[in-house]
C-alpha cells in the first residue's frame, strides 16, 4: 500500500497526488545509486520504501539520492519521484530533521561562497598554478538573497 | 521584460567567446583543472573571460533540498552575474550547469516567479534581464571543434590506450534541459575521447553513477561497492584507466578506489583522469597537466607513464 499521499494528513502538496499512480512496476531502481543502501532489492525500491514511509520527511536515503532525475524519465506512469523527494528534503529541513551536514554545508555556502572549505592546500595549490586566492565576494549578495527570502531566519 | 541572449542565444554570435564558471570542487581541491582550462581552452577556439562574483551554482541536492526559492534566486544570481557580461556560460562541472541552465528554463518560462526572484535580487543590487546559455565545457567541444575538428588540432595522439568514459549524474540528465546526450547510454564524450587518440572501451555499467552522493550522505561501504562495481566491469571490458568530465565524480572514483582496496572490496583499480588532462596531455602538455598529489591510483604500463605525462 501506498501511503504517502492517501492519508488524510499526506505531507505533499495537492499538486503531488501523483504518487498514487504508483504500481510498483521497479524500473525506478534500474539507475538508481540510491539501490545500493542495504535493505533495498526490486521488490522495495527505494522510492518504494520512501513512499509507504509514516515519516517521509525524514526517510533513512532521502538525502543519499543525487537528483540524477534517471527514476524520472523511466517511469512509465510519469509519477516523477524526484519532485516528491525534493519537496520531501525542504520540508525536513524546514523541521530541523534532516541530517546535520546539510545544516552545515548550507552555513558554509552562505558564510564563504563555496561548498568545499577552503583550506591552506587550497592557498598553496593555487599560488603555485599563478591562480589568485579564492574569492569569496559574493558573500555579501548571497547572504542578502538568504536574508530577503527568509532563508537566513530559518537558519537560526 | 527581454531575454536578449534567448532570442539570440547562437554561441557562434559570442566569436566562442564564453565566461567560465569554475565551480566550487575545481576551484578549492582541483585547481588544476581551472589552470588548464584557462590555457587550454583558447587552443581550441573557446575563449574563456572569467569573473569573480560568481558563488556557489548553488548544491543542486543539499542547497535545493533545504530551500528551492532561496536556491532558486542564487542561481539566478549567478546567471544575472553572466547576464550583464553578454556571454553564454561554459562550465567545467556538470551539476553546475544543470543548477544553473534548470534556474534559467525554469525563469524563462515562469515570469510570475522571474519577478518574485528579481524582487529578491533589486534588494541585493542585482537583476535578470537577459538569462544566458549555460553549458558544460564537453558539449561546447563537442559542438566545436567537434570530434572531426578535435582530430586535427590534436598534437600528440595518446596512442590508443584503452580508455573507459564515466558520465557524471548531471551530465545529460535530464535531457530536455541539458540538451546532449543520451543519458542512458552516452557516446559523444567517448567520439570525443577516440578524437584524441584513445581506444574507447564500451562497459556495461555506464549509466551507473560513482557513487559520491552515499559518501556524501555517510554511507561509506555502500559508496564504496558502487565504485567496485564500475571499475570492475570497465577492467573486465578492458580499460587501461577511466575518464571523467566531473571534478566530484574524479574524486569519488581517486579516493573510493583507494579505500575500498583497504577495506578488500576491490583487488584492482584503475587510474583515473579528467577528461582535462587526457585532452592537455593529447595537445601536447608533458607533466604540467596533471595534479601528481590528487591522483592516488597509479596504475602501470601505458597509464602510469600517461600520469607521468609521457604520451609515447
Amino acid at each position: 500500500m501506498i501511503t504517502i499521499d492517501l492519508k488524510e494528513n499526506s505531507v505533499l502538496p495537492g499538486g503531488m497526488r501523483q504518487t498514487e499512480v504508483c504500481f510498483e512496476c521497479s524500473v525506478c531502481a534500474l539507475h538508481c545509486i540510491v539501490q545500493h543502501v542495504a535493505g533495498f532489492d526490486s521488490k522495495n525500491t527505494f522510492v518504494y520504501d520512501l513512499f509507504r514511509s509514516d515519516d517521509p520527511a525524514v526517510h533513512r536515503a532521502l538525502w543519499a539520492c543525487s537528483s540524477c532525475h534517471k527514476c524520472v524519465e523511466v517511469c512509465p506512469q510519469d509519477v516523477d519521484p524526484l519532485s516528491v523527494i525534493v519537496h520531501l528534503r525542504e520540508k525536513g529541513f524546514n523541521e530541523g530533521r534532516a541530517p546535520a551536514y546539510v545544516y552545515d554545508l548550507v552555513k558554509l555556502v552562505l558564510e564563504t561562497g563555496y561548498a568545499f572549505p577552503i583550506t591552506k592546500k587550497t592557498q598553496k595549490d593555487r599560488e603555485e598554478l599563478g591562480l589568485s586566492a579564492p574569492d569569496s565576494s559574493a558573500v555579501g549578495e548571497i547572504r542578502c538573497i538568504a536574508s530577503r527570502t527568509g532563508f537566513l531566519e530559518k537558519l537560526k | 521584460m527581454s531575454f536578449p541572449m534567448e532570442r539570440n542565444n547562437d554561441r557562434h554570435t559570442a566569436q566562442h567567446r564564453y565566461l567560465l564558471f569554475p565551480g566550487c570542487l575545481a576551484s578549492i581541491r582541483f585547481p588544476r583543472l581551472v589552470y588548464l582550462a584557462r590555457r587550454l581552452f583558447p587552443e581550441l577556439g573557446i575563449e574563456v573571460t572569467e569573473t569573480e562574483s560568481f558563488s556557489c551554482c548553488p548544491d543542486p541536492v543539499r542547497l535545493r533540498g533545504a530551500d528551492r526559492f532561496t536556491s532558486l534566486a542564487i542561481a539566478a544570481r549567478n546567471l544575472a552575474v553572466a547576464g550583464e557580461t553578454g556571454l553564454p556560460v561554459i562550465t567545467l562541472c556538470p551539476s553546475c550547469t544543470l543548477t544553473l541552465a534548470e534556474a534559467g528554463r525554469e525563469l524563462k518560462s515562469d515570469h510570475g516567479l522571474l519577478r518574485k526572484v528579481n524582487d529578491v535580487l533589486a534588494g541585493c543590487g542585482r537583476e535578470l534581464s537577459g538569462i544566458p546559455p549555460v553549458s558544460h565545457f564537453l558539449k561546447v567541444l563537442y559542438e566545436s571543434p567537434g570530434p572531426a575538428g578535435l582530430r586535427d588540432m590534436v598534437r600528440r595522439p595518446l596512442k590508443g590506450i584503452a580508455l573507459s568514459y564515466h558520465s557524471g549524474c548531471h551530465e545529460n540528465s535530464p535531457p530536455d534541459i541539458l540538451r546532449f546526450d543520451n543519458p542512458f547510454n552516452p557516446r559523444k564524450n567517448e567520439e570525443l575521447l577516440d578524437a584524441i587518440g584513445a581506444r574507447v572501451v564500451d562497459y556495461k555499467e555506464k549509466s551507473a553513477c560513482c557513487g559520491s552522493p552515499l559518501s556524501l550522505d555517510g554511507r561509506m561501504d555502500d559508496s564504496l561497492s558502487a565504485v567496485a562495481l564500475k571499475v570492475e566491469d570497465m577492467r573486465r571490458c578492458g580499460a587501461e584507466a577511466l575518464v571523467v568530465g566531473c571534478a566530484s565524480c574524479f574524486q569519488q572514483f581517486e579516493i573510493g578506489q583507494v579505500m575500498a582496496r583497504r577495506k578488500g572490496l576491490l583487488d584492482a583499480p584503475l587510474p583515473v583522469f579528467h577528461f582535462i588532462e587526457v585532452l592537455a596531455l593529447a595537445m601536447g602538455y608533458g607533466s604540467e597537466a596533471i595534479d601528481v598529489s590528487a591522483h592516488k591510483v597509479k596504475g602501470a604500463g601505458t597509464a602510469a607513464r600517461l600520469l607521468r605525462g609521457e604520451v609515447s
